[in-house]
């Protein structure tokens, strides 16, 4: 028997000498970002290990913000990180920064870090990313909804692009005419009808978190597009981005509202894509403007990062004035309106629809609730059972400010 | 009893080596089960910065939660339709896979494959084939009755597609476990009957039943309690939507953790869960001793 006790123990201290021994690191940093950046950050971060001597392992982040929420929460909550620096979104960074689970950045910037940032964006960066005059996240990517649309038909009808939401309905009628569809965007839960809804609302005058007039009269444009116009598909009701760029790209939709990276997907479908087939406009106007509402994802570093000071010299480096718009021009996911990346970028590509829709005063800052991923989870629910016949407007509008005022703080 | 010293001596050389797993196992299992009933008493958000106690304020949050009363309607709608056709379905298919025929064996292990696929990936793979326009269940009923029917944008659609998808996923295992049951059934048995001249109905209802009725019964509540706690094929298909219609409680149950860091409320609801499948399971064990006992 003491035998056995003696093996126990050493088997014992095996399994622990190797599970401390996983935990020994060299200098390195852990960088969480989506995959399909990560090809164009190669570059950049070879520079940044050869000038530091900090090697960067590089993960993957989902793409949406409430499997980023999900992903996070849960090591944050337990007071750990697997990650050093991570690329967060809207709906993640705001709770996190309030949950005290970030670490401030201000002495991570130049002091004239954002002289270098547009109002729109400055404005926009204060409202979603500083809290208490500390700074928790600055975004690499800064982007809005574009109105992509058909122009090879339209050229063939002879027409022009909707300038409001009336020429975009009697325009989506010609189309649903011939059997195509006039309008589309995706409308499934979670989160994207929220877009389609938040974008509407702002083009209404309205706040989609206060279910005011503005709020009404873009659901209700939205619902009398599906049931009383027809231009737009109840499928959509179901559809996510991958499902209505399919539909857009099997020559079905004739306008969609779709985020940048949209316009690299059909120019990269080299065999479907010819000029004219996914032209951008200026959004139709509403009641009030024509706006697209922006918003994001940035770098932020964990509170709980193994490795702070090596995190903090990489946000340093790959958002300086230096790297930043190189890093824009390898890949638009970190395209956004700062003055240097738009002197690089020039009026190449995207870049020349960015500039024009904010030359035009397209660009509008997104919605903002302190719970912002719940907010935005109400208005989903409620739009999505008026627009499936489950709630009348008024009763979708009246449960909405119910479930609302319950959030408060 | 006196236990001698060896035997002393032995006992705690046991204990001292179950110890590690049995630390593991309460602290795994038991600590969160504390944890989650201390939460749902408090209000807990990191997001605003509160824990404070609550009382009973999250259970009243419930009761007039629209959402919540619509997941527990989906919940109970799902479970109990998913477990009436995988049971009848898998004892169909157990039967036909008994049976003595060329490539039995090879018919037994494709049985199979729909259970080995991950459950998101079916939801995701349902999710286009009940597509309206891209779907080919979409198509082929149409094809055939000449209507195309929307099924994830209408309520009862949705919940019928996510019930279907289910069962398709599931029935060969319980196809499997009944397999196994009926392969246990001594054949002298049927011999027996086949002499005093019963027919294959009575063979099938006096003795492959009764036999068989233990392994469904245990089949049975084992998955609804799985079934209670679905997740992944509602995430994957619809989301919830359209509208609440396919709301379940453990999808509620993520949302408010992950999404809202609602902790004490998902607590709460964590406990609403768990009560429900206590209530169901014992229902449930009640009335299969009556079925037993009428077999």
């Amino acid at each position: 028997m003491k035998r056995g006790l003696w093996w126990f123990f050493v088997v014992f201290a095996c399994v622990v000498g190797v599970s401390l021994s996983g935990m020994a690191f060299a200098e390195e940093i852990r960088v969480a970002i989506q995959s399909f950046a990560h090809e164009a950050l190669k570059p950049f971060i070879e520079q940044f290990e050869t000038q530091t001597g900090i090697k960067v392992v590089l993960e993957s982040m989902p793409s949406s913000g409430t499997d980023a929420l999900t992903k996070l929460t849960t090591y944050y909550r337990a007071g750990q990180s697997p990650y050093d620096v991570v690329s967060d979104a809207d709906e993640a960074s705001p709770a996190f920064a309030r949950a005290g689970w970030l670490e401030p950045l201000n002495d991570v910037l130049p002091p004239d870090f954002f002289d270098d940032f547009p109002p729109s964006m400055l404005e926009s960066e204060k409202v979603w990313n500083w809290l208490d005059d500390k700074v928790y996240r600055v975004r690499h990517s800064f982007e809005f909804g574009y109105f992509f649309y058909r122009k090879d038909w339209f050229d063939e009808m002879g027409l022009l692009p909707p300038a409001t939401w009336e020429e975009m309905v009697d325009i989506g009628k010609k189309f649903t005419a011939q059997g195509k569809i006039g309008v589309e965007d995706a409308l499934s839960k979670p989160a994207l009808l929220y877009v389609y809804v938040a974008y509407l609302t702002i083009q209404a005058g309205g706040n989609p978190f206060a279910f005011d007039e503005g709020f009404k009269t873009a659901v209700k444009f939205i619902h009398d597009m599906i049931y009383e116009y027809q231009v737009f598909p109840k499928e959509a009701l179901n559809k996510n981005y991958d499902q209505i760029n399919e539909d857009y790209m099997n020559d079905r939709v004739a306008m969609m509202r779709q985020w940048p990276y949209f316009y690299s997907v059909t120019r990269n479908n080299t065999e479907w894509y010819r000029e004219g087939k996914a032209e951008i406009a200026l959004p139709p106007r509403g009641p009030v403007s024509n706006a697209s509402w922006a918003g994001g994802w940035g770098w932020e570093i964990p509170k709980f990062a193994k490795n702070k000071e090596g995190a903090k010299k990489f946000i340093q480096f790959i958002l300086s004035k230096e790297i930043a718009p190189k890093l824009a021009r390898a890949n638009s996911w970190f395209m956004n309106p700062r003055y240097s990346v738009m002197a690089e970028l020039g009026d190449e590509g995207l870049a020349k629809y960015m500039k024009w829709y904010s030359d035009n005063n397209v660009p509008a800052p997104r919605p903002y609730h302190p719970r912002v991923a719940e907010a935005q989870n109400i208005v989903d629910d409620v739009v999505s059972a008026y627009l499936i016949g489950q709630m009348t407007l008024e009763e979708a509008v009246e449960q909405g400010k119910k479930m609302m005022a319950e959030l408060g703080e | 009893m006196r236990i001698s010293g060896i035997s002393r001596k032995r006992l705690y050389y046991a204990l001292a080596l179950i110890l590690p797993a049995l630390v593991l196992r309460l602290f795994t299992s038991l600590y969160p089960v504390v944890y989650t009933i201390y939460l749902a008493f408090f209000k807990v958000n990191p997001i605003i910065g509160v824990h404070t106690y609550a009382g009973l304020a999250n259970f009243q949050k419930m009761a007039s939660d629209l959402v919540v009363r619509e997941s527990v309607f989906f919940t109970v709608f799902f479970t109990f339709l998913s477990i009436a056709f995988q049971t009848s379905l898998g004892l169909l298919v157990a039967l036909l896979l008994n049976k003595r025929f060329i490539l039995r064996y090879f018919a037994r292990t494709i049985n199979l494959i729909p259970w080995a696929i991950p459950m998101i990936v079916v939801a995701l793979g349902f999710r286009w084939m009940f597509d309206s326009e891209y779907g080919i269940i979409t198509d082929v009923i149409a094809r055939i009755t000449g209507f195309r029917f929307a099924w994830l944008i209408h309520p009862w659609g949705a919940r019928w597609a996510i019930v279907l998808a289910n069962v398709w996923k599931n029935t060969p295992f319980v196809a499997i476990l009944f397999l196994a049951g009926l392969q246990s059934i001594p054949l002298e048995l049927y011999e027996a009957a086949r002499v005093d001249g019963a027919s294959s109905w009575h063979c099938f209802r006096y003795i492959t039943i009764p036999f068989l009725a233990p392994v469904v019964m245990t089949t049975v509540l084992f998955f609804t309690v799985w079934y209670l706690a679905t997740f992944d094929i509602v995430y994957g298909m619809t989301g919830g939507g359209p509208g609440f219609s396919t709301a379940i409680m453990s999808y509620k149950i993520y949302q408010e953790t992950f999404s809202h860091m609602n902790f004490g409320y998902a607590s709460a609801l964590s406990i609403l869960l768990f009560f429900l499948v206590g209530i169901l399971g014992i229902v449930f064990l009640l009335l299969s001793r009556r079925v037993e006992i009428l077999l």
